[in-house]
């Protein structure tokens, strides 16, 4: 019985995995394929931690009481790599766009919060860059800090 | 039925073909920051390769080096992040 429920949570994973590697390639845009990547990190890892913890409690409930640790460890590891997967996604998209990486195929939304005027408010009175990008996201990134 | 180790096998094998494709996007890929996130799609199918395998062995202790490996390339991709938004200041 647990067999069936197994199987069906590892496809579903399968499935979620390799449609965000496919993306991974096939997507127009960096932003974009960090939504794939987070498809994987998100999905193809709840269902295949889902499927272990039925597979151990299937084995608990026929008794093998040493299993019961394995849910437990199943869990931890369900719960740091949700955290850390996600940060990290966010910490390689962040650190793309402040290097000058844009948005094509989706739209920027960060544009007008590295404009020079307020980056020149939060470094106080340095004078304000001109309009060029990299100009923008440098100073934006000293504001960032200060 | 088939045997529940067979079934966790099979889906290791795939999610390792998975890891191989993935490989074949942190060559090839065009910019910086999509190298690193080929790299962290790579993590996360390691962690989850681990999980099917500890359930295929049925060795708890996979299951704890898949969360030591989780927490070390966390660490890695907050150095890259550091390093591709321009150095540490």
């Amino acid at each position: 019985m647990s067999e069936i429920a197994i199987i069906i949570l590892l496809a579903i994973a399968a499935v979620f995995s390799i449609l965000g590697v496919i993306g991974l390639f096939r997507l127009p845009d960096f932003y974009t394929r960090t939504h794939s990547a987070g498809l994987v990190g998100s999905f193809g890892l709840l269902f295949t931690a889902a499927a272990v913890i039925v597979f151990a409690a299937g084995e608990v409930a026929a008794g093998n009481s040493g299993y019961v640790s394995f849910i437990f460890h199943a869990v931890f590891a369900l719960i740091i790599v949700l955290i850390t997967a996600t940060t990290s996604t966010h910490i390689i998209a962040r650190s793309a766009h402040r290097s000058g990486n844009y948005p094509i195929a989706s739209v920027d939304a960060l544009k007008d919060s590295l404009n020079p005027a307020e980056t020149d408010v939060n470094q106080g009175g340095k004078k304000a860059g001109k309009q060029d990008g990299k100009k923008t996201v440098k100073a934006g990134k000293k504001g960032g800090k200060k | 039925m088939i045997e529940l180790s067979t079934i966790f096998l099979i889906a290791a094998v795939l999610f390792a073909v998975l890891i191989l494709v993935t490989l074949i996007r942190l060559l090839t890929g065009k910019t910086t920051a999509d190298k690193m996130l080929a790299l962290d799609v790579i993590n996360v199918l390691v962690v989850i390769t681990m999980l099917i395998l500890a359930a295929a062995f049925m060795e708890p202790l996979f299951i704890d080096i898949a969360v030591v490996y989780a927490l070390l390339s966390f660490v890695a991709t907050i150095y890259l992040g550091k390093y591709l938004a321009g150095g540490f200041k």
